[in-house]
Formats: C-alpha cells, sequence, structure tokens
C-alpha cells in the first residue's frame, strides 16, 4: 500500500513535470499549499470546479464565434473569464492561449479567433487529464491521511 | 476588530479585518478566500455585484474593505466601486487577469485604492489593511481641517513643497505627501492621536437629515458653508462635525454629478458624454442650458449614489440667484497649462487629462450663455469630484486633438483650438479664490478660473488657469461656465472650487484624500502606470475644490498672488497639451463630489 509520503511524492514529481512542460506555473502550488488540516479538500473540490467553469466558458465562446455577425465584446469577456480561471489555477499553457485568443479578437478576426480557440481547447484538454491524475493522487492522499 | 480607529489598538491588528469579496469566478473565490483567510481576515464571498451591494447596504458598519473584480456579468466593476465609495466610503480594492495601463486606470480614476492583478499573491492580500488604515486616517484629517482657514495656508505652502517635491520625480510624492500630513497632523493631530476622536460613527443621512442639512447649506450659503456651521444649523444633537463634513463633501460629489447627468441632457456640440469616461463636462454651454440647473430636478431624481435620496431642493433656489455662475470661458490660445491639481504631483509623470469635454464645449464657448447659477454650481462640483482627475502632463504643447479616454471610453476630443477657461477671481480673498480649480484643460486650452467668491469679480483678476488636467469630472469649469472671455466681462465665474471660504476648505478637505489618493495610486500601480504617466487620483470625496488650486496657471493677468497660490508651476510641464485629457475617465465620483456651487459661493461673476 502506497504511504502518503509515496503518494505526496508522486504528486510532487508530477505537479513538477508539468511545471517543467510549463503547463502549470508556481501558481499551482501556491493553491495546493492553500490546503490545510482542516480543509483537505480543497484543492479536490476546486479542480473540477475550474474544469467546469472553464469547460462552459469554452463552450459559451464556441457559440458565440458560431453566430453570423460575432459580438467580440462577448468574446472578450469570455476570454477574460478563462484567462482569470486559469491564472487561479496556474494553466500556464491556457492562459497564454488565452492571449492569443485577445490577440485575435482585438484584430476582430475571426479566422484568428478559431485558431486561439482551438488552441485553448487543446491545451484545456490536455491539461485536464494531467489534472485529473493529480486529483486522484490528492483523493488518496487524503483519504490516506485520514486513516 | 479595530473598526473606525485609524490607528490600531490591538495587537490583533489587522487580523479580523472584515473583508468582503466579489468575484463571478467561483474558483477565484475560493482561493481569495483561502489567502485572506490565512491572512486571519473575516471573510464574506460574493459572487454578484448586485449580492455585495445589498450586502454592504444591510450592514452599514458590517465590512472594512471591499475586494471586487472589474469583470462581473451582472454590473460593471467599475460601477460597483463608485457605489461603494459613495455610499458607504468604504475602501475598495479592484482585481481583474487584465493588467492593461488603461483599464488600471479607469481604476484609479474611479476611485479604487489600488488595483491587483490576478493571480494575486498572499503578500498582496496581506498588507490590504493600510487602505482601510489610511482612509480612516484622512477621514479624520479632512474633516478637522475643514473649517480651518489655516488649512489653506497649509495647503499652500504645501503646494510649495509640493512643487519642489514633484517636480523632480514621482517618488517624491510620498514624501512630500509625509510632509503634508505631518503638517496637518499639526493641526489635525487631535484626531490622530486620539482614537476616540477621531472614531467615526457611520452616520446614516436618512432623508429628513439630508434635508436639514440642505437647509443649513442653503441658509448659511455656499461660499460660507462649513461642516460646524451646518452642524449648528441643524441642530442634531448625536450629529457630530466630522459627519457633516464627510457628507459635504458626498454631496457636492453628488451634485456635480446631477450637474453632469444635466449636462448629458443638454446637446453640446460635440460632447460626448459617458458616464463620466469622456469627461462628461459638457461643453460650457451645455452646462448652461442644461444645468440650469435643475438642480431641483437633479436633486429630484433618484440617484443612485446618493446613499439616502437626497432632495436637493433647498439648493436651488439659491443657486439660481443669480450670483453664481460658474464661468468658464474658453479663450482660444494656446496655454500649456498645468493640471490644476495642484497639489498633484505635477511632476512630469503626472498624467494630466483634461476633461475633453472642456473642449466640446469649447466649441460653444463663444456664445453667450446666461448660466444659471446652480450651473456653475453644478459644474463646480464636478470638479471637485476630481476623483478622477487624472492628471497627465502633456507631452508637448502643441495642441492637437486626441481621444481623451483610452480604449472604451469615447475620448473627447479636444479640437486643436485652444480653450481659455476664465475663471474669473473674485476679489475677496484671492488666495482663496485660487482654489478655484477648474483645470480642464483640452489641449493647449487655459482654463480660467474665476475663484467665486461671494462677490463680483473683477475683470482684473481673472486668472487664467491652464487646465492642464481634469479629470472627467471635471466639470468645473466646463459645462456651464464656458464663457468667452472676450464676450463676457463679467463671466460667470465657475464655481470651481472657487468660492473662497469654501474652496479652501473644500481644497484641503479635498486634498489629503486626493494626496493619499496618489499615494495609494502610486504605490499600488507601479508596474501599471506608464513610466511617465501618473495619475493622480483624487478620490472623489477628497478631491474636490483641491483641484482649483492645482493646476492653475497663472496667466499673464491676475492677482499675483492668486498665481503664487496656485501651483501653477507644476504645471509648466503639463502644459496643457494634455494629450490625453483623461484616460478613461470615468469619474461618477466626480459628479457627487462637486457640490456645486454653494450657490452663493458661486459667486460668478457675470458679465453684466
Amino acid at each position: 500500500m502506497a504511504t502518503t509520503d509515496a503518494l505526496n511524492h508522486q504528486l510532487q514529481d508530477l505537479i513538477r513535470a508539468m511545471e517543467n512542460e510549463g503547463l502549470l506555473d508556481k501558481n499551482f502550488g501556491i493553491v495546493h499549499s492553500l490546503k490545510e488540516a482542516n480543509s483537505p479538500f480543497f484543492l479536490v473540490e476546486l479542480i473540477p470546479m475550474f474544469c467546469t467553469d472553464v469547460q462552459t466558458d469554452i463552450r459559451k465562446l464556441t457559440q458565440t464565434l458560431d453566430q453570423p455577425s460575432v459580438d467580440y465584446h462577448d468574446l472578450e469577456e469570455y476570454c477574460i473569464k478563462i484567462k482569470g480561471g486559469s491564472s487561479c489555477i496556474g494553466a500556464r499553457r491556457m492562459a497564454l492561449a488565452c492571449v492569443d485568443l485577445r490577440r485575435a479578437i482585438d484584430n476582430k478576426s475571426k479566422e484568428g479567433c478559431f485558431l486561439a480557440l482551438n488552441g485553448i481547447k487543446h491545451e484545456f484538454y490536455n491539461l485536464r487529464g494531467k489534472l485529473d491524475t493529480i486529483l486522484q493522487l490528492e483523493r488518496r492522499i487524503i483519504s490516506h491521511d485520514n486513516i | 476588530m479595530e473598526n473606525g480607529f485609524p490607528i490600531p489598538k490591538t495587537d490583533k491588528f489587522p487580523a479580523g479585518l472584515r473583508v468582503l469579496v466579489v468575484d463571478d469566478d467561483p474558483t477565484w473565490l475560493k482561493i481569495l478566500e483561502k489567502m485572506l483567510r490565512r491572512c486571519l481576515y473575516e471573510v464574506t464571498t460574493c459572487g454578484l455585484a448586485r449580492d455585495a451591494l445589498r450586502m454592504l447596504r444591510e450592514r452599514k458598519d458590517g465590512f472594512d474593505i471591499v475586494i471586487s473584480d472589474v469583470n462581473m456579468p451582472d454590473m460593471d466593476g467599475f460601477k460597483l466601486l463608485e457605489r461603494v465609495g459613495l455610499e458607504m466610503d468604504l475602501p475598495v480594492i479592484m482585481m481583474s487577469v487584465d493588467g492593461e495601463t488603461s483599464r488600471v486606470m479607469k481604476g484609479v480614476q474611479h476611485g479604487a485604492c489600488d488595483y491587483l492583478l490576478k493571480p494575486i499573491r498572499m503578500k498582496e492580500l496581506s498588507n490590504i489593511w493600510q487602505h482601510v488604515i489610511r482612509k480612516k486616517i484622512h477621514e479624520v484629517k479632512d474633516t478637522e481641517s475643514h473649517e480651518s482657514m489655516g488649512n489653506i495656508q497649509l495647503m499652500r505652502n504645501e503646494s510649495d513643497d509640493f512643487h519642489d517635491g514633484l517636480l523632480p520625480s514621482g517618488g517624491n510624492l510620498g514624501a512630500v505627501k509625509k510632509r503634508k500630513d505631518m503638517e496637518n497632523g499639526k493641526h489635525d493631530e487631535q484626531g490622530l492621536v486620539d482614537p476616540s476622536a477621531s472614531k467615526k460613527a457611520r452616520v446614516v443621512w436618512s432623508v429628513d437629515l439630508h434635508q436639514k442639512f440642505v437647509d443649513a447649506v442653503n441658509q448659511i450659503g455656499f461660499d460660507k458653508v462649513g461642516p460646524k456651521k451646518i452642524l449648528d444649523l441643524m441642530n442634531v444633537p448625536w450629529l457630530t462635525r466630522e459627519h457633516v463634513a464627510s457628507h459635504l463633501q458626498k454631496f457636492r460629489l453628488y451634485l456635480s454629478r446631477l450637474q453632469k447627468e444635466n449636462e448629458q441632457k443638454s446637446s453640446f456640440g460635440g460632447l460626448k458624454q459617458q458616464d463620466f469616461s469622456s469627461g462628461d463636462l459638457p461643453g460650457g454651454f451645455g452646462f448652461q442650458n442644461s444645468i440650469s440647473m435643475d438642480l431641483k430636478n437633479a436633486a429630484n431624481r433618484n440617484f443612485g449614489y446618493i446613499r439616502n435620496e437626497i432632495s436637493i431642493d433647498n439648493l436651488e433656489p439659491k443657486v439660481h440667484e443669480g450670483d453664481m455662475k460658474g464661468m468658464v470661458s474658453f479663450l482660444p490660445g494656446t496655454k500649456p497649462t498645468s493640471p490644476l491639481m495642484g497639489d498633484f504631483p505635477p511632476h512630469h509623470k503626472a498624467r494630466m487629462s483634461s476633461q475633453m469635454d472642456l473642449t466640446h464645449s469649447f466649441k460653444s464657448l463663444d456664445q453667450n450663455f446666461k448660466h444659471q447659477p446652480l450651473e456653475s454650481t453644478l459644474s463646480t462640483q464636478k470638479w471637485n469630484k476630481v476623483s478622477m482627475m487624472q492628471f497627465k502632463q502633456p507631452p508637448n504643447q502643441e495642441p492637437k486633438p486626441y481621444p481623451l479616454l483610452e480604449d472604451d471610453h469615447s475620448p473627447l476630443l479636444f479640437s486643436g483650438p485652444k480653450h481659455h477657461f476664465q475663471v474669473d477671481l473674485q476679489n475677496s480673498a484671492p488666495s482663496t479664490d485660487l482654489r478655484t480649480s477648474l483645470q480642464v484643460c483640452n489641449n493647449s486650452s487655459s482654463v480660467k478660473i474665476r475663484p467665486l467668491n461671494t462677490q463680483c469679480r473683477s475683470n482684473d483678476d481673472r486668472i487664467e488657469f491652464p487646465t492642464g488636467c481634469t479629470i472627467n469630472s471635471i466639470p468645473l469649469a466646463t459645462g456651464s461656465h464656458i464663457k468667452n472671455q472676450e464676450a463676457f466681462e463679467t463671466a460667470s465665474t465657475v464655481t470651481l472650487g472657487v468660492k473662497n471660504h469654501m474652496v479652501a476648505e473644500n481644497c484641503i478637505n479635498n486634498w489629503e484624500p486626493v494626496r493619499e489618493k496618489l499615494t495609494a495610486g502610486e504605490q499600488a500601480l507601479p508596474s501599471s502606470l506608464e513610466e511617465n504617466s501618473q495619475s493622480c487620483l483624487l478620490q472623489g470625496d477628497g478631491c474636490t475644490e483641491d483641484i482649483g488650486y492645482q493646476n492653475v496657471e497663472l496667466s499673464d493677468y491676475y492677482n499675483p498672488e492668486l498665481i503664487a497660490d496656485l501651483q501653477a508651476q507644476y504645471y509648466d510641464e503639463f502644459e496643457f497639451n494634455c494629450d490625453k485629457l483623461f484616460d478613461s475617465i470615468e469619474n461618477p465620483l466626480v459628479d457627487q463630489g462637486l457640490f456645486m456651487a454653494y450657490p452663493q459661493a458661486a459667486r460668478v461673476n457675470f458679465c453684466d
């Protein structure tokens, strides 16, 4: 049975690897450290929250882009939201992808927006997979701690 | 929780600081809550601006500071900021993932104490208590200095200091400020040192109470109004001078806002009025017509800002007495003017934004219009509000049209002509007259501001103030009182803060917060501000009259004494050519701040 330490170790390794890849930045570590003894589920709750929100925003973005006449203002709003969420959890590549989208929005280029949106989606799905792993590890650690 | 004490009494402080966090992103809410709890603050979170306002209203004294995101679905973060500042007078920190200078500037202009960029670090959060303390200190200082003429002197002196301190570099602002603080401290020592004295319980200004307030103001006369006098007249035993003083400030802001709204109604040639952002000041003309105030109407309007629906009815009659006429005559002619805000560090780093509106109004300047006293009052009011004043140093003196506002604000385009705002200084107390600050200058326009002193002014006392920058709200001058200098001899003077007496007081009062803001702004937005621009934020409540002082660039003719008073020197660099009069100025606060002219105060010199 893996001990808590081993699990923690694994988790740290994973996080570090993601940081090296550029998927995550230091913020994730900070958020992770916010977990406290009295609220062990902090990260466990946060990650799904983040994922759900981003997914909704991506969907709305897609819908807006699909409109015959694109409302760039709305696009910008969603973009900011996604960027905000990404920055909060330290999702670096996603935040960068948002910057691209923002640029495309500023240029009012529908093409550019599509491309950027795809970039965001790509980064998100990539990240989500890894976040799921983190989540599982985290859950195991917590359950171990509680034993 | 130390609430209301400028100086923390216990070791526990800042633990227990009551923070309200508003953000539509639940992930962020969670994180911020965690972080703030780690700082030992008491946190309440809220996902909607509406709910936040409701909570704040329900528990008037329930929070010490508000942290809000800029982008929210139901209400613009800046609007929320405005509301909170007006109704509850709490320090508000803005946050956003977007750190563009223009956005930050907007926040600063709207009166935010700070602007944090997401992702937010713990250390940034752990320091937010300083805003609470600072605000309280300044509130106390303001009220204490409200009625003291000596403060005017103080301000003047400090202006000099400031001048020296500011020009060299923005960094001195803090130093200068400290000097001022210390000097002020001499006057207001008591307030600062004695916690009980400085503690201000929040007063709920009911309609009745406010009515009494307004009656008192009218009775006394704007030019002579002071918190003590109002307090005496109101005859409300439990009310303190501080209460009245701060309410007076807000009232002024409110009036100026009303004025703005009135102006909005009037059609100005080319004036774009946007919620302050574009420098709502209607070009003087609009002002006059529209404002004519309908102070009464305005008063009757339901303004969200007003804490309790205040009816300004009483003001109107007085205002119309015709004595006041804020007149801002814009003279074409380029005149680099320094930002009016004298006390603002006009150093090159400052960014003055002139009120674009003025420009617009200028167009109509040439027409003669009679100003309603109210108008001037209003404009002055607005002006006072300077909370959003933004000073931007005009890079060069060439007048050129430039959008006042950056990004999404509809810029007031100043057309080439320079306008002079002519403010006639009232004869009396020239020094105080100077206080009328009027600034607004669109590129290379000088604003002459005439301090309204009750008396009629003499034409000779015109002081030309180059209006460096006026913050949107500088309704001051704008709007109502634009007057073609040539055309009018006795133009109504812009009451902008001129009101000697009041002005002085106001200035002083306002100065503090402004200064505070400046400092705060400086500290807060070091990275966001452009290298060469520093926005001086005048907090709405604070900056009313002060604005007048600053920025005045004394022109050739007029009382040298006035000139001396005006820290015109400051603005050498700022010449009027502020390129950007405002950067997205939205000065909702300004409206409110400027209490327009006290009807008498705005004794505008009318051109006979």
